[in-house]
């Protein structure tokens, strides 16, 4: 991994792994076992972002190949016994290649939601259908809602503004899901009473 | 028995030639110490189903009970104590402050209107207000005090009388983002220490988000966001900032 100049260090591939050597950095102390960064993720970010161990070990293995992490087996006792565990430390390039993450431009992620899709392609006979869905996806967004609310921080505090902005993001997005529900049924019940009132005339 | 119940409420109001159901068979119970969050776009029907649980607006089909009581078959009178003396609060937080007159007795006001004179009222006033957290604005001039402090001093002079439960539309209206969160950790923190059963209304899911029940208001139908079958424990009490005593 040598062999790049100092200051050039970029992050390539998801955000993970910018969140991943931010969570490194910040515990340059101790190094941290692929579940332990698992834990810290999911509360950094919430459930929304829906990390998951095998996306974790993925943009850990990447920044391990652009040596931005090292890796190591250190045997911990569980009950006696041990067993080993991989664990990850920040290398000296890691923080220039974070505050470069850091400048870079966030891209617009693309909207993928199913149900747009199934409403995009779907015909007048698949109304009733398409109204249990909705009803569904409503449900979906008030459990990520009520997932949302583990951690809590004191006002005040820069861990506490980052929270509830990260938080008030995952709101504001699922505040506009939760509108667009209401608007699509709203239609999709007047668009079937219309037909209805046509063929009783 | 629910300390407050709606069983298959309609209400319905005109709309040229034809009427349409602003509440369309609702039905909902409150026990107490509940925190209950609705959601619900604008002109959904949730300020209608609060004032109609409030007794402000009759229903016209369906049952309101309070404590066991039907609220619908009151007489004007007993609905309007029952909005009093540990009955049902439901907080405006729009109100308009007289210039110059302390805050204090802007919150004694409606123990003024049960015939209470100003000193006797001064103490449950003051107390209501350190349940807010702002007793030390007590005695600043009402239009002098931030929004943020404005909509405390609106929860304290609902909380003046004591009710045992307390009804909110959209709290969040006038206060910046950082506001509302206080407000939000106040009102959970008031519920969970004291038993008062809150009802929120809002078309915002932040205040709501740490309701026990979730309800979605659409077109005048109430539906459960509950995950049914299981028991949602009452969250931990959450730090609030006190500013009583800054």
């Amino acid at each position: 991994m040598s062999g790049r100049s100092a200051g050039k260090e970029r992050l390539s591939g998801s955000p993970l792994q910018g969140v991943l050597l931010a969570l490194l950095l910040g515990e340059q102390e101790q190094p941290l076992h692929g579940y332990m960064l698992t834990t810290l993720v999911e509360r950094r970010l919430g459930p929304a972002w829906g990390v998951t161990r095998q996306s974790v070990y993925g943009a850990l293995n990447r920044l391990e190949q652009e040596g931005l992490v090292t890796s190591a087996w250190k045997t911990a006792t569980v009950g006696g016994r041990g067993h080993g565990q991989r664990v990850y430390a920040a290398t000296d390039r890691a923080e220039t290649a974070l505050s470069g993450w850091m400048r870079s431009p966030a891209s617009k992620e693309p909207v993928r939601v199913e149900l747009q899709a199934k409403i995009a392609m779907s015909r007048a006979q698949d109304a009733p259908q398409l109204l249990s869905a909705l009803d569904a996806y409503e449900r979906e967004c008030f459990e990520m809602l009520r997932q949302t609310n583990e951690a809590e921080v004191p006002m005040g505090s820069w861990a506490g503004l980052a929270l509830n902005l990260t938080r008030m993001a995952v709101d504001e997005s699922l505040q506009a899901d939760l509108r667009w529900i209401a608007t699509a049924r709203a239609w999709i019940k007047d668009f079937l009473a219309e037909i209805a009132g046509e063929q009783l005339r | 028995m629910s300390l407050l119940s709606l069983q298959n409420v309609v209400k319905r109001y005109p709309d040229g030639r034809r009427e349409i159901a602003v509440l369309d068979d609702v039905s909902l119970e409150v026990d107490d110490g509940d925190f209950v969050g609705i959601w619900g776009v604008r002109r959904s029907g949730k300020s209608t189903l609060l004032q109609v649980a409030a007794g402000k607006e009759p229903a016209d089909e369906g049952t309101v009970r309070f404590d066991g009581d039907d609220v619908t078959r009151m007489s004007p009178d007993r609905r309007a104590r029952l909005q009093r003396h540990g009955g049902i609060g439901l907080l405006n937080v729009n109100w308009c402050p007289e210039r110059n007159k302390p805050v204090v007795e802007h919150v004694a006001l409606p123990l003024l209107s049960d015939g209470m004179s100003l000193r006797e009222a001064r103490e449950p006033a003051w107390r209501a207000l350190e349940r807010v957290g702002i007793a030390g604005c007590a005695y600043m001039p009402a239009d002098r005090v931030s929004h943020g402090e404005r909509v405390r001093v609106a929860l304290a002079q609902t909380l003046v009388h004591e009710p045992r439960v307390l009804l909110v539309d959209e709290p969040a209206v006038p206060l910046r983002p950082s506001e509302g969160v206080e407000l939000y950790e106040l009102l959970h923190s008031l519920g969970h220490d004291s038993r008062l059963a809150i009802v929120i209304a809002s078309e915002d899911i932040a205040p709501i988000r740490k309701a026990r029940r979730m309800f979605s208001i659409d077109a005048g139908r109430l539906r459960s966001m509950d995950r049914p079958g299981t028991l949602v424990q009452f969250p931990e009490r959450p730090h609030t900032r006190q500013r009583s005593q800054s």
